[in-house]
C-alpha cells in the first residue's frame, strides 16, 4: 500500500459494518503483488438475453480477488452487459435473463432467491457519466450507508471522512462537505461516486468506462486511485481505451459479439495474444 | 468548369429569389407575436383595473369579518372565506397524498410486460381522460357518491329531528315536534322611531311579536305583564312584523337605514309551549317554563315494538290521541292503536364524535365540507397525478441507477432520491391544482354549498359557503350595489389565490436550495 493512501477508520463502526472494516484492515495488511490470488468471481457457461437477442454466448472466466480486471471490446460486444449482471442492474431492464454459472465467492449472483439489495451492497458500481446525487457532498457519501442501517452522527462523520479520504477527495472537499455535490468538477464528481460506492463496504467495484467523460488530467487521477484501491477491492473495469487497460489492469478479457475471445494476464494479451482478432483489436486495426 | 460538373445546377444558380420577401415575412411574424403578447397583457390590465375600481368601495375590514347580509354595505365574506379555506385545506390533505402516490405507482412501479402492463396503460389512459371531464360532471358524481352515498343510508335532508326534554319535575318526554310556540307578546304600538309612518296609517294595535324576534330583550319582555310599557329595538335585518310593515313607509332615499325603535304597551304576554309526539304516551304538551333541558338528535329511522311481538319501522310517524301512523318512503302508511306500542327505538345515523367538536364524522356525508372537499378532489386529482408524473419523469435515470447500485430498495430509491428531486415540480402541480379548486363554483353548487350562511365551519361535517358561490350569488342579485360587492369578493379571491401561490413558491425554493 503506498504511503499517501489514507488511513482506515480508527474503529470498526459496528459489527454489522464488518465487511467494510474487514476490507479496510485487510487492505492495510496484505501486499497483493506478492500474495497468491484467489478467485473472487467465477463465470462458467454464462449466457444472457435481452428478449430474443443473445448478448452473451456461454462465456467462462475467472476474476481474481484484489486485482484489476479490464473488459475490452468494440461497442455492443457484451462487456457492459456482463458487468451489469454482476450487481444485477440488468433486473431493471425488462426482458433481460441469464443462464449459466455466475458466482461471487461461491454465492450464485443470478439465482432468483439472491438478495439483490445485499448483493449491491457487496458489489459497488461506478457509472460512465458521473452521477452525483443532487445533495450535499456529505449526504452523497452517507446515502448508501444510511440505506442499510441507522447511524449516529459520529459514525456517519467517520464513515464519510474515511470514504472520501480513500477516494482521494477528502483534502479537496473537507471545507465544503455541506455544499452541493453538483458544484464539483467532473473528475471530482467521479471520485465522489467512487467514495459513495466504497462507503457501503463492498468487496467488488464495477466501473463502466469511468473515465470516458473526463479530461486527461482527471482521467490520470482516477487511474491513480484505481491503482491504490486495487489492494482492497476486486475491481472490474470496462474501457474503450487500450492504453488505460494496459496501464491499470492486471488481467484483461476481450469480448467480441457476445463471445469471450480471450482472457489472461494483461501483459500477455497486449504482447502475445493468442487470437488474431485480439491482436487486431488491441493494436487498433479494428473496433 | 469540369470540376464543377458534379455540383447541381440549383446550387450554382444561388438562392436569391424572394429573399426580400422572406425577410419581410420574418419581421411581420415578430410584430404579430409582440401584438399578441401585448393584447393579453392589456386585457388582463383592463380586467384587474375594472375590478379594482368597482370593488374598492366595499373592501374594508367589515367585508372580511362580516357575514352575508341584505344590505350591501354590511355584506361580508367571512363565511365564504373560511368555507373556502376549509374546503381547500381538506381537499389538499386528501388529494395530495393520493395523487402523488398514484403518480409514483404509475411512474416508478410501472410493469412493462404482460397483462400488468396493459392494465397500467388502461389506468394511464383513464387518468388523462378524467383531466378533461367538465367539473359540473364531478359535481353530480360527488352528489351521488359522497353526499347521498347512493341513498343506502337514507337521505340526510329527510332525517327527523327527535326532541328530548327533561322537565323541572324530573320526567322525560321525547318525540317529534308537533307544535312549538315561542313566548309571544301582543303589543299596542305607541311610538315608532327610525322609520316613517305611512300617511293616514294608524299605529298597529294587537301586534303579535315572538320574544325571539325581539332579540336580547326577550328575557325582559317575558317578565312584563299586561299594561306595562316596553320599548324594543327591531334589528333592521329582521323582517318587520307584518302589521308594522304595512304601517311604515319604506326608508326614504338618502336616509341611512337604521334599527327601528318601538315603544309599546303590552296587551297580552303568552308563555310558550312545546307539544311533542311521544310514541308511548301520545301528544304531550310542555309549558316553556317547565323545560329544564332540551336536546335534539337526528333520526334515520323509527322502530316500534308492538305488544304482539312484531316490529314496525318507518321514516317518520304521526300520532293523534288514539293512533300511531308510521309513514314509509316505500310502501303504504301503517296505522296501529297507540295502546299496542310496547317500546320505541330511534335508529340514529352513523356517527363518530360529537357535532360540536373538531372531530366529527357522519354517514352519509350530506352537503358537508367533507363532501365538497372530496368532490373538489375528484376535479383536481387528475391534474395532480399528471403534473407529479411529469415531475418524476424529469428526474434523470442516472439518479435511480445510482441509488439502486448503492443497494437501495425501490421504496428507498423513491423516498430518498426521486421524490425529493421531483418535489419542486410536484409542488408546482399542486399549486395549479389548488388554484383550480379554490376557484371552482359549479361542482360545489351541485353538492350543496350554501349561498347565504352566517357561521364558519367547525368540523368537516359543517355546512359551508365558498367564495366563488358567494360571488356568484352577489353578482346575480338585482341591486346595482351588489355588483360592487361581488367585485370586492373577486379581489379577495385573487388575493387569496396569490397568497397560495406565493407560499407554494417559497416552499419550492426551500426544496430547491440544496440543489444549487
Amino acid at each position: 500500500m503506498n504511503t499517501q493512501a489514507p488511513a482506515h477508520p480508527p474503529q470498526p463502526i459496528d459489527a454489522a459494518l464488518s465487511p467494510l472494516a474487514r476490507v479496510a484492515a485487510g487492505g492495510m495488511a496484505s501486499m497483493p503483488e506478492a500474495a497468491p490470488t484467489r478467485t473472487a468471481i467465477t463465470v462458467r457457461g454464462f449466457s444472457s438475453w435481452y428478449g430474443s437477442f443473445q448478448a452473451l454466448k456461454s462465456i467462462s472466466l475467472e476474476i481474481p480477488a484484489n486485482r484489476v480486471t479490464a473488459l475490452i471490446g468494440p461497442s455492443g460486444c457484451g462487456k457492459s452487459t456482463f458487468l451489469r449482471w454482476v450487481n444485477r442492474m440488468n433486473d431493471l431492464i425488462p426482458g433481460a435473463r441469464a443462464e449459466g454459472v455466475l458466482e461471487l465467492h461461491g454465492m450464485s449472483l443470478v439465482a432468483r432467491e439472491t438478495d439483490v439489495v445485499d448483493l449491491r451492497r457487496r458489489v459497488g458500481m461506478v457509472f460512465q457519466k458521473p452521477n452525483p446525487f443532487p445533495k450535499s457532498i456529505y449526504d452523497n457519501v452517507a446515502f448508501g450507508p444510511r440505506l442499510h442501517r441507522k447511524l449516529s452522527r459520529r459514525q456517519t462523520d467517520q464513515l464519510v471522512e474515511w470514504s472520501l479520504t480513500h477516494a482521494a477527495l477528502w483534502d479537496e472537499v473537507k471545507d465544503r462537505l455541506h455544499q452541493s455535490a453538483l458544484g464539483l468538477s467532473g473528475g471530482q464528481q467521479q471520485r465522489l461516486c467512487i467514495a459513495r460506492a466504497i462507503a457501503v463496504g463492498p468487496e467488488v467495484l464495477l466501473m463502466d468506462e469511468p473515465c470516458s467523460a473526463l479530461d486527461p488530467q482527471a482521467t490520470l487521477r482516477i487511474e491513480e486511485l484505481i491503482r491504490q484501491l486495487r489492494s482492497e477491492y476486486t475491481i472490474i473495469i470496462v474501457t474503450h481505451n487500450m492504453q488505460q487497460a494496459a496501464r491499470i489492469s492486471d488481467r484483461t478479457a476481450f469480448f467480441y459479439e457476445g463471445n469471450l475471445v480471450e482472457s489472461g494476464r494483461t501483459l500477455d494479451i497486449f504482447t502475445k495474444p493468442a487470437s488474431v482478432r485480439t491482436e487486431e483489436y488491441v493494436t487498433g486495426r479494428f473496433g | 468548369m469540369s470540376e464543377n460538373a458534379a455540383v447541381p445546377e440549383i446550387l450554382r444558380a444561388g438562392m436569391v429569389r424572394g429573399d426580400r420577401r422572406r425577410l419581410l415575412v420574418d419581421r411581420a411574424f415578430l410584430t404579430l407575436c409582440i401584438v399578441s403578447a401585448f393584447t393579453s397583457v392589456v386585457i388582463l390590465l383592463v380586467l384587474i383595473g375594472t375590478i379594482l375600481v368597482q370593488g374598492v368601495t366595499y373592501l374594508d375590514a367589515q367585508f372580511l369579518t362580516g357575514y352575508a347580509s341584505r344590505f350591501p354595505e354590511e355584506a361580508g365574506l367571512k363565511a365564504a372565506l373560511w368555507g373556502s379555506v376549509w374546503l381547500c385545506g381538506v381537499c389538499g390533505l386528501i388529494a395530495l397524498p393520493l395523487g402523488v402516490a398514484a403518480a409514483i405507482f404509475l411512474q416508478e412501479y410501472s410493469p412493462r410486460t404482460g397483462l400488468a402492463s396493459r392494465v397500467h396503460t388502461f389506468i394511464q389512459l383513464n387518468i388523462s381522460n378524467l383531466a378533461g371531464v367538465p367539473s359540473i360532471v364531478y359535481g353530480v358524481i360527488g352528489l351521488t357518491v359522497f353526499v347521498r352515498m347512493f341513498g343506502v343510508l337514507g337521505n340526510p335532508n329527510q332525517y327527523d329531528a327527535l326532541v328530548r326534554i327533561e322537565t323541572a319535575s324530573g320526567s322525560v318526554v321525547q318525540g317529534l315536534v308537533a307544535q312549538d310556540d315561542a313566548a309571544t307578546l301582543v303589543l299596542d304600538v305607541l311610538e315608532v322611531q327610525g322609520a316613517a309612518l305611512a300617511e293616514g296609517a294608524d299605529l298597529p294595535k294587537g301586534m303579535e311579536i315572538s320574544a325571539a324576534l325581539a332579540g336580547k330583550d326577550a328575557a325582559a319582555l317575558a317578565a312584563t305583564g299586561p299594561g306595562d310599557e316596553v320599548s324594543l329595538v327591531l334589528k333592521r335585518d329582521f323582517t318587520l312584523p307584518l302589521d308594522l310593515n304595512f304601517a311604515l313607509e319604506p326608508v326614504p332615499e338618502g336616509v341611512e337605514p337604521s334599527d327601528v325603535r318601538v315603544r309599546a304597551r303590552v296587551a297580552e304576554n303568552r308563555p310558550g309551549t312545546l307539544t311533542l309526539l311521544d310514541p308511548l304516551r301520545g301528544p304531550v304538551t310542555v309549558a316553556g317554563e317547565e323545560v329544564r333541558s332540551r336536546s335534539t338528535v337526528s333520526v334515520r329511522r323509527h322502530e316500534f315494538q308492538l305488544k304482539n311481538g312484531t316490529t314496525v319501522g318507518g321514516d317518520t310517524y304521526s300520532i293523534d290521541a288514539e293512533e300511531l301512523t308510521v309513514l314509509r318512503r316505500e310502501g303504504s302508511p301503517l296505522t296501529v292503536p297507540l295502546s299496542e306500542v310496547a317500546s320505541y327505538r330511534a335508529a340514529r345515523p352513523l356517527e363518530l364524535g360529537s357535532p360540536d367538536s373538531l372531530f366529527y364524522l357522519r354517514l352519509p356525508l350530506g352537503g358537508s365540507v367533507l363532501a365538497g372537499a372530496l368532490t373538489l378532489m375528484l376535479v383536481i386529482l387528475p391534474v395532480i397525478i399528471i403534473a407529479s408524473q411529469e415531475a418524476l419523469r424529469a428526474v434523470p435515470d442516472s439518479l435511480r441507477q445510482g441509488a439502486f447500485a448503492a443497494g437501495a430498495t425501490r421504496w428507498q430509491m423513491v423516498s430518498r432520491m426521486v421524490l425529493p428531486a421531483a418535489m419542486p415540480g410536484i409542488m408546482t402541480g399542486a399549486i395549479l391544482a389548488m388554484s383550480r379548486a379554490i376557484g371552482e363554483a359549479a361542482p360545489l353548487l351541485v353538492v350543496g354549498g350554501f349561498l347565504f350562511i352566517t357561521f364558519t365551519p367547525t368540523n368537516v361535517m359543517s355546512d359551508f359557503a365558498a367564495m366563488p358561490l358567494q360571488i356568484y350569488q352577489w353578482a346575480s342579485r338585482p341591486q346595482e350595489e351588489f355588483y360592487r360587492v361581488a367585485a370586492s369578493g373577486i379581489l379577495v379571491l385573487l388575493v387569496v389565490l396569490l397568497t397560495f401561490n406565493a407560499a407554494a413558491i417559497v416552499i419550492r425554493q426551500r426544496f430547491q436550495k440544496p440543489l444549487q
